[in-house]
């Protein structure tokens, strides 16, 4: 009896861990996808992230494919990204989104970050013609159920 | 809040009833704890928790029953914990304690063996940083007032005679509570001690050595 009282509370701890979702607890990245023809045709030279540090600005260098994973910052409630082309008219391309930062903190994970939709509407500013952004949670809610799944999606940008 | 002060009522009318009982023949003493102090300003780096001040005034009387006695003690708690990683920096705290217990002598053992209720009010501050890779570290601060935490201990302790008034006590202690307001996790919480990150940070569960000098009033 006494061994069984002392292994109830550990197998507890486990399950609940097991249905914790934390989120990424560092920097927040965003999925960029593009269905824009003129991405496709142009050659992309590079992606720049502004105001990153040093050295870290370039996320992507030639040869873009569909889906990009762009890291965000977590210093201001938007980020630029700059699209550099080579052997094309159009020189540069920009797009900036916008997000709400939330600092809190949560049982059983510490401090978690979470990136909202802004309370003013405005998603995002772009010289691509349009541009769709989809606003997911980065940290789902906990979920009691065995083997529940992660929900959380982050924040979705399409380039059309 | 009400909760609080109605648990502090209870604990001070305890003492003074049992104070009541008291007469001049029977031992009173008054014991003290700055030893708690001494490994955090000896061993900043190497213990839980840096630079900080701990003082534990006690005062203790024998009633009417044979062997058994009574123990009040106030604590205050200033200082911040050591910084476990990146992503727990360390925790400033400042908490102030009262505790009373009924204590009895196990004299087989030469022992004595106390229960009795523990409350604590305390206020914290800390930081917490989210690495950046890309465009920099975010780091955050927060800061919680008034987080009270009720809880019963349970100790063990052995009374070394040093002269005719003086004796140093040895205590092992183990207490468990609960937070009324519970929310950031603390590293350590003043009059509890360390306590580990478990259901979701409400209850709390300690143990410690500690050394008392006492002092035997005449």
């Amino acid at each position: 009896m006494k061994y069984l009282m002392s292994i109830i509370p550990v197998s507890v701890s486990l399950l609940l861990l097991g249905c914790v979702f934390c989120g990424p607890q560092r920097e927040l990245t965003i999925v960029v996808s593009s269905t824009n023809t003129f991405l496709d045709s142009a050659k992309v030279d590079s992606i720049f992230a502004l105001n990153a540090l040093d050295s870290k600005g370039q996320l992507v260098s030639k040869n873009i494919t569909g889906i990009q994973e762009f890291p965000i910052s977590l210093r201001a409630d938007s980020t630029t990204y700059v699209y550099t082309y080579e052997g094309s008219k159009k020189t540069a391309d920009t797009l900036t989104i916008f997000y709400e930062r939330e600092f809190r903190y949560k049982g059983d994970c510490g401090f978690v970050v979470n990136a909202n939709k802004p309370r003013d509407g405005r998603t995002h500013r772009s010289t691509f013609e349009k541009v769709e952004v989809r606003y997911g949670t980065y940290v789902a809610p906990n979920s009691w159920k065995v083997g529940a799944q992660d929900t959380s999606t982050g924040i979705y940008v399409e380039i059309k | 809040m009400m909760k609080t002060l109605a648990a502090l009522i209870t604990i001070v009318s305890l003492a003074f009833t049992t104070y009541a009982q008291e007469d001049s023949t029977r031992g009173r003493y008054l014991g003290l704890d700055v030893i708690n102090s001494v490994p955090t300003y000896v061993l900043p780096n190497w213990y839980y928790i840096r630079k900080t001040i701990v003082i534990e005034p006690y005062y203790r009387f024998d009633i009417k029953k044979p062997d058994a006695s009574i123990v009040i003690g106030a604590g205050f708690a200033k200082g911040s914990t050591h910084q476990y990683d990146e992503f727990n920096p360390s925790q400033s705290f400042r908490g102030a304690y009262f505790r009373a217990s009924y204590e009895f002598k196990y004299r087989p053992r030469f022992i004595s063996v106390g229960y009795g209720p523990i409350i604590s009010f305390a206020g914290y501050n800390g930081k917490f940083r989210f690495e950046g890779p890309t465009f920099g570290d975010y780091e955050g601060s927060f800061q919680e007032r008034n987080n009270v935490a009720i809880g019963w201990e349970g100790y063990i302790a052995y009374d070394l005679k040093l002269s005719r008034d003086l004796s140093l006590r040895f205590l092992l202690r183990n207490v468990m509570g609960r937070r009324t307001k519970a929310s950031v996790y603390v590293q350590y919480y003043p009059g509890f001690g360390y306590t580990p990150p478990v259901l979701n940070n409400r209850f709390l569960y300690s143990g410690g050595l500690s050394f008392q000098l006492y002092y035997k009033l005449r």
